[in-house]
């Protein structure tokens, strides 16, 4: 099984990149993991939303130019499916054949393009969270799915 | 605002410490809030304070946004509820309000983190204070 995660911006906190090593440490047990991070685009408080679809546009690219043709793009996104472990441990080994990858956006979400693009909407809660703290709980949960 | 967050079990993950930590330290400024973690539901029981307005967390309770929580805060406060009372557990317990965070598992090391961060973001919200996703 491979298992790509992609996300958008950088993670600063130490105390969250660290928990994501482990957790990619603990994925790649049991599949082959690749991690790519693409830059994010500036995004000052006050934007309109014309610019607020340039910025997600922009990044949605840069999202779009790393998956492959056959990947099943699952993507994390606010009106996406909320499924306990056990369902998506199910997805998951329907899917083990494909190459499963997995999308965070920035902190304004992902583009139309890359939502268009995606086979699977998937919604961890309704809280909003920061984008760091998504990868950690994302990593966490995948680990949890694989094991 | 007394915040307590009852859990049974333990956190061995320095990082997730670390994390649980530095939102302790941003929310003093706001509120008390402290971890009180439990070996069995005995002992749970026998912590938990039914003055409190008790909150029950598992999988099974109901979907709650950032900005629903701030407003649960605020209006505990305004009403005079200073002890609030946020207990993970799929025991069988006394609660006021049954919540929950996600619809998946998850270490509980995570769950404190995420229920320090979302306290921490309630107070920004409730005092309009800019805070990133």
């Amino acid at each position: 099984m491979k298992i790509t995660f992609i996300s958008v911006g950088k993670i600063k906190e130490s105390f969250y990149t660290k928990q994501i090593e482990g957790n990619i440490k603990n994925i790649k047990k049991y599949a082959q993991v690749q991690v790519i991070e693409v830059p994010d685009e500036k995004c000052p408080e006050k934007l309109s939303d014309k610019e607020m679809i340039q910025v997600k546009d922009k990044e949605g690219e840069r999202i779009l130019s790393k998956i492959n043709s056959g990947d099943f793009v699952i993507a994390l996104a606010i009106e996406g499916k909320m499924i306990s472990t056990d369902d998506l441990k199910s997805l998951i080994k329907m899917k083990q054949t494909s190459s499963i990858v997995f999308i965070i956006g920035g902190s304004l979400g992902l583009s139309e393009k890359v939502l268009k693009r995606s086979n699977y909407k998937l919604s961890f809660s309704r809280l909003t969270f920061p984008h760091q703290l998504m990868k950690v709980l994302l990593t966490e949960q995948v680990h949890m799915v694989v094991k | 605002m007394n915040i307590k967050i009852y859990a049974i079990g333990k956190v061995k993950d320095k990082n997730q410490l670390n994390a649980i930590k530095e939102y302790d330290k941003r929310l003093g400024r706001y509120c008390k809030i402290e971890m009180i973690l439990v070996k069995n539901k005995e002992m749970l029981l026998k912590k938990l304070s039914y003055k409190s307005y008790v909150i029950k967390v598992s999988t099974e309770g109901e979907l709650f946004t950032s900005e629903g929580l701030a407003e649960k805060i605020k209006t505990l406060g305004v009403s005079g509820t200073s002890d609030m009372a946020i207990v993970y557990s799929e025991e069988d317990i006394k609660w006021d309000e049954h919540l929950a965070v996600s619809k998946m598992d998850m270490s509980l090391g995570m769950f404190m983190t995420i229920l320090f961060e979302q306290i921490y973001r309630g107070y920004r919200i409730i005092h309009n204070q800019a805070y990133h996703k």
